[in-house]
């Protein structure tokens, strides 16, 4: 070998070298690169529900449930129940706490699929129904309330984002939400803080309502609504319910001895059943749950401070 | 080391996979302009092994190196962007396919999974995949290939040398494969980690008015590993209340 080529394969191994010696420093990052794909593709990974099915605009918008039953840990929590909720019909479930109210409007509402049995909707199961087609049936109501970090507009419109304004003002005053809105001092653009945190929790509720207003789905799912609610808030957000409800299917869990009396169809839910069902008159007439847990209510009703 | 590459192609999409192809491809053509440096410098050599440096030598290694740096250059520059635009665009579309398949699982899913894992993916390890592994893949592709071809392009030249070369590229590798296993051990432990500090640290925040009332050492202890994590100070841990209390006023 002469010199030249010598002095070559030196010169040239630092060339060559120095894009190899890159490659082996960040070589070690490709396994963290290998857990993080790994990471990501397991949630997509993670089986949806089955959400194919049709578009399907139900001609009714009554609820059935057969012999539906959810299991969740290896327990029962739903176990065999049937009910019917008639169209334009407003039906109360109450019950002890933990005895499956929430996990059956769950299930009514297909956040979760029932394990047996079948739920429709217009005599449809909802199962048949492509998934954005059966949500556009439902508005929620739930207890605890999240607002975005966005305007108050915004958040009212989140469904319809290209509703106009009159259209969101008009859902505001049906809720009883206009005044507080207008009294603000950037009114419908205010920014709310992430969670809805600069307001409080009857102001939160009725922008809730006037959201599942711009929807205007057929079937209004409510979770506790008023759970949270003071008094001076009571009344507004009483109307705001009454509007938003009126000529549709109602399902509500419920507390409040005069959110339930009126309802058309009490169901009373106990370890995953359906132990009592009735209007409130007939449900009075029977000893059970339901006559304890208003005369419980009236008992709280009628307490007063000793002076 | 190739499988990762290739697990990480196929998790790009068609499209943006196609623009690292085209980066790699590209850093080939780089790999060429980079060579000429070799020429160049075996030119002036020559020359003054020749003992004679002529003016034609000077401007024969100048002329090649010109055309090495403003080739290579206007092709790192190329690629880098294609990097750059797939990387991003890989991991907004997978953003938003997560959310998008997310909304159709069922409820039990976010009983079952920590909103902290959720949120440590969507965030830290898509943020990972953006801008260390675009770079990481391409950087790694590059050299390889880049090292390869060199050595093939002196095997025209003189096969002793290519062989020498290639001898210390099966080194590397060999040396690489053992990186890798040790690296493998430490890589889940980390992103487990980091997975844990997202789900302390909103665990924290969710419950920040608990920590206020009560006041209790869990907070301080928290902020601890927050602040060795962060900052690597272990004496800001005997402040802890003193952290504690700021953060609940801020």
């Amino acid at each position: 070998m002469d010199a030249l080529t010598a002095v070559v394969i030196v010169i040239s191994s630092f060339i060559i070298y120095a894009s190899l010696e890159t490659a082996g420093n960040y070589s070690s990052l490709l396994r963290v690169v290998d857990v993080s794909v790994d990471r990501a593709q397991e949630i997509l990974d993670t089986p949806q529900m089955d959400i194919s099915g049709e578009v399907i605009s139900p001609e009714t918008k009554d609820i059935t449930a057969q012999d539906i039953t959810f299991s969740y840990e290896k327990r029962n929590v739903i176990d065999g129940i049937s009910l019917h909720i008639p169209e334009k019909t407003t039906t109360a479930i109450v019950g002890p706490s933990g005895g499956g109210k929430t996990t059956l409007v769950n299930l009514l509402a297909r956040f979760w699929d029932v394990s047996r049995g079948t739920v429709s909707l217009g005599g449809r199961n909802v199962k048949a129904y492509d998934m954005d087609s059966l949500m556009s049936n439902y508005s929620f109501v739930f207890q605890s309330v999240y607002l975005f970090h966005d305007t108050i507009a915004n958040n009212i419109r989140f469904g319809q984002p290209d509703a106009p304004m009159e259209d969101v003002i008009a859902a505001a005053k049906k809720a009883c939400c206009h005044e507080f809105i207008s009294a603000l001092p950037d009114g419908y653009d205010t920014v709310v803080g992430e969670g809805g945190a600069s307001l409080s929790g009857g102001e939160r509720q009725r922008i809730s309502i006037a959201r599942a207003m711009m929807k205007d789905a057929p079937v209004i799912f409510l979770d506790e609504a008023t759970a949270n609610v003071d008094p001076e808030n009571e009344n507004e957000l009483m109307k705001a319910i009454q509007a938003l409800t009126a000529e549709k299917t109602v399902i509500m869990i419920a507390h409040r001895l005069k959110t339930v009396e009126h309802a058309d169809q009490i169901l009373v839910v106990d370890h995953g059943r359906i132990v009592q069902q009735g209007t409130h008159a007939s449900l009075m007439e029977q000893d059970g749950i339901y006559k304890d847990f208003i005369g419980q209510r009236r008992e709280a009703a009628s307490w007063k401070v000793k002076q | 080391m190739l499988k990762v590459i290739k697990k990480f192609f196929a998790f790009c999409g068609k499209e943006n996979r196609h623009k690292f192809i085209i980066s790699v491809w590209l850093s080939v053509f780089q790999a060429v302009f980079e060579a000429l440096k070799i020429p160049a410098i075996a030119a002036m050599i020559r020359a003054l092994m020749r003992g004679n440096v002529e003016t034609t030598d000077i401007l024969l290694s100048l002329g090649i190196m010109l055309v090495s740096i403003i080739g290579a250059g206007l092709i790192k520059a190329k690629a880098s962007m294609l990097q750059t635009e797939g990387g991003y665009d890989t991991c907004a579309r997978k953003r938003v396919e997560i959310a998008e398949h997310m909304r159709y699982l069922p409820m039990g899913y976010f009983n079952a999974n920590s909103l902290g894992q959720i949120t440590s993916v969507t965030t830290n390890v898509m943020e990972n995949l953006e801008n260390v592994a675009t770079r990481v893949v391409m950087l790694v592709c590059e050299g390889l290939l880049t090292t390869s071809l060199i050595i093939v392009m002196i095997a025209f030249f003189d096969w002793r040398i290519a062989l020498v070369l290639l001898a210390g590229f099966a080194l590397f590798l060999l040396a690489n494969s053992r990186l890798q296993v040790a690296a493998g051990k430490l890589a889940g432990t980390k992103i487990s980690a980091d997975e844990k500090l997202v789900e302390k640290v909103l665990e924290y925040l969710q419950g920040k008015l608990h920590c206020k009332t009560h006041r209790r050492g869990d907070g301080g202890v928290l902020l601890c590993l927050l602040l060795r994590r962060q900052y690597g100070r272990p004496d800001r841990c005997r402040d802890s209340d003193f952290f504690l209390h700021h953060l609940c006023q801020s």
